[in-house]
């Protein structure tokens, strides 16, 4: 899931690739190590959703109504986390990127409250995806 | 009466200001970011904390130290390829921090340190074992070489025994953390 091969021998050229690829998701880039094949980023998102947010108010009305108070809590935004490194395989050969993902959920209160590591596959894919794209356009361009 | 009155006021005056000004202190007292540093020594910090490999290429170090924590589920903060550090952070709790330097011309010694929050205070961590099978064991595997004992001198190798068996050090006032 999180890695694949790239027939390429340039690793500072698919490095320029990669780091694009994540600036075309919308990630800020936050360490950079071309001599490591490293890249690092993140971005914030949104992550408040309407059912949670229901089912808390919801629960928190039920309460007031047994005579309970309860202070209601969802998830509000949430920090996403990339890291991207880029190996040889073998000697002037091919290059294999493992890319790995993970998040901070900050709830409505400001406080940071639940953190992950992201196992979607799609996630990847899409990332892998957008590299792909980046790299086609570069071939023909 | 009213001479000892007139006395007291400017001293509860006073009593007041500084009864505000500690409120004051107190409401702007934030929480602590230094980490509890370790009861170990130095010496016995420096054994728990590094090995020897026989290997002269940092390059390959410097990989599998960031494979290492990659596999682990951390996420990397900053990675200096010259100096050979590799800092990594896992789900907000766990700052790891892993230095490779040469010792010798056949050999390098990766040190790691460790740092765990729990609630708002941060503690070194100075376990023995977490650094064995949290660290050591799985980056020994990835570098596919033996790890050994890194500090050179005599007292350091007698706190902890070989490095090949997962140490045995009681921990004192360290944290655990697991990976």
């Amino acid at each position: 899931m999180e890695t694949r091969r790239f027939e390429i021998a340039d690793r500072l050229s698919l490095l320029s690739s990669a780091t694009a690829a994540l600036q075309d998701l919308g990630y800020t880039v936050t360490e950079s190590a071309p001599a490591a094949g490293v890249v690092v980023g993140s971005k914030q998102r949104d992550a408040e959703e309407a059912g949670q947010v229901a089912g808390q108010i919801a629960l928190t009305i039920a309460l007031a109504a047994l005579g309970a108070a309860y202070n209601p809590t969802w998830d509000k935004t949430q920090s996403i986390h990339l890291t991207l490194v880029i190996s040889p395989v073998g000697q002037n050969g091919p290059q294999e990127i493992r890319v790995s993902f993970d998040r901070y959920i900050t709830n409505n209160h400001g406080e940071l409250w639940r953190t992950e590591l992201v196992d979607d596959p799609l996630i990847y894919q899409q990332f892998y995806d957008r590299l792909n794209q980046g790299l086609t356009i570069e071939r023909h361009t | 009466m009213k001479q000892v009155v007139r006395r007291m006021r400017p001293i509860r005056l006073y009593a007041v200001a500084v009864l505000m000004l500690t409120a004051t202190l107190a409401a702007c007292q934030v929480a602590p970011t230094e980490p509890l540093p370790s009861k170990k020594s130095a010496v016995e910090l420096r054994a728990i904390q590094s090995r020897a490999f026989d290997t002269a290429d940092r390059e390959v170090v410097l990989r599998a130290m960031i494979a290492t924590l990659q596999d682990l589920g951390y996420s990397l903060d900053k990675v200096e390829a010259s100096a050979g550090t590799v800092t990594a952070t896992k789900l907000a709790r766990l700052k790891m921090t892993a230095a490779s330097y040469p010792r010798g011309t056949t050999q390098t010694i990766v040190r790691a340190n460790a740092v765990v929050a729990i609630g708002p205070q941060k503690y070194q961590v100075d376990d023995a074992e977490f650094y064995q099978l949290d660290f050591f064991g799985p980056f020994s595997r990835t570098l596919n070489l033996q790890a050994m004992n890194a500090p050179g001198d005599e007292a350091a190798s007698a706190t902890t025994g070989p490095a090949q068996q997962p140490a045995t050090a009681p921990a004192t006032s360290a944290q655990t953390p697991r990976s």
